[in-house]
């Protein structure tokens, strides 16, 4: 089989949102769940995480984090080399687009019955250029009240929290 | 007979690509560059205004993105974006000069949570006109409902640019209204009564 300059096979990234921040470039879709939702794009990036009411946030949906979450990748013959290409071809804030040159195959989320978390937790993505394929999977996942959770927060006694 | 296993089993997988293959492919996207409509039937992914092109939606359906450049104006009268059985998103993103008026517009709702976002992009001058009563607008989120009674719910980016574009216009809600008429109609015939 000749390869030549062709990279073959699926390169696949595991992307595991405990309820943190993303969201977009190209078609985009949303991760659910039952105190906030995010605008993910197809590249896995993201700029777009609301949260919204539960016991301990008592108010409505607003935006979370002022981040972005974002990946790149390198190989010998990206069209970016000697530096990495972005996976997404376009930054929400500030604006700027990557020139990569990926295109998207699919991308959409559903709930997983298996997942315990209520709502759209679970997407698949696929996006491509003419030398790799790339392949991600998200997952909402509920670490439980009081937990670790990227989200810590001091309460007014000093003490530090980590709660939906 | 391993001949025609081997087949078989060729046929199967090969069912099995096509079924995978329809289930990513997308519809189509569509650039204007001059007025048109997008109405019942229609379905894109994408669709892109330009230059001063006036663009109306009376149906059909927009499953991914919507921008406008330019001076362009986009009338939303009916029809629907994002498509919540995929999980699909949509934004609405106005560049440059661009209007966008909303009379109605499914933007899809799951979980209580709205799947379309709308926003002016950084540095642009965009306009968004909301038609409808009962809005309801926490910075982040926008409720409301649109003249015909129906109730929508979208997704507004909270940057400066978009803040200041949006213009709500309130259309009287059918009780209202019809409070209002019967209080204009008991004041012609008091006034008949009077002459």
């Amino acid at each position: 089989m000749k390869l030549g300059k062709k990279l073959s096979g699926t390169i696949s990234l595991y992307f595991t949102l405990i309820i943190c921040n993303i969201v977009y470039g190209f078609n985009t879709f949303t991760l659910t769940f039952p105190c906030g939702y995010a605008y993910i794009d197809a590249a896995g990036y993201a700029d777009k995480f609301y949260w919204g009411l539960s016991p301990y946030h008592p108010h409505g949906y607003h935006e979370l984090l002022s981040g972005e979450w974002g990946a790149a990748i390198y190989y010998d013959g990206n069209p970016k080399a000697p530096k990495a290409m972005w996976l997404t071809d376009y930054f929400l804030a500030p604006p700027w687009p990557t020139y990569c040159d990926f295109t998207v195959n699919s991308y959409r989320a559903w709930e997983d019955l298996n997942n315990p978390v209520v709502g759209y937790d679970t997407a698949h993505s696929v996006i491509s250029n003419n030398q790799v394929e790339i392949t991600i999977d998200y997952e909402i996942a509920d670490l439980g009240d009081g937990n670790f959770s990227p989200l810590m927060y001091h309460e007014q006694n000093g003490t530090i929290s980590g709660k939906r | 007979m391993r001949e025609l296993l081997r087949m078989g089993v060729a046929g199967v997988i090969v069912l099995g690509l096509a079924s995978v293959c329809l289930a990513d492919s997308f519809p189509p996207s569509i650039d204007f560059q001059t007025d048109g409509i997008i109405e019942d039937g229609n379905t894109f992914l994408n669709v892109r205004v330009f230059d001063d092109a006036m663009v109306s939606m009376t149906g059909g359906n927009i499953k991914g993105d919507l921008e406008l450049y330019n001076t362009s104006i986009f009338n939303a009268e009916g029809g629907a974006m994002a498509d919540t059985s995929m999980g699909w998103s949509s934004r609405i993103t106005l560049f440059d000069n661009s209007i966008i008026n909303l009379y109605e517009l499914d933007g899809g709702v799951a979980y209580g949570i709205p799947f379309t976002h709308i926003e002016v992009a950084s540095g642009a001058n965009g306009q968004i006109h909301f038609y409808g009563y009962g809005f309801q607008f926490n910075g982040d989120v926008l409720s409301g409902y649109w003249d015909n009674g129906s109730s929508f719910l979208f997704s507004i980016r909270s940057n400066l640019e978009t803040r200041e574009a949006l213009e709500f216009h309130e259309i009287p809600e059918p009780a209202t209204f019809g409070i209002l008429t019967i209080g204009f109609a008991i004041l012609q015939l008091t006034r008949k009564s009077y002459k």
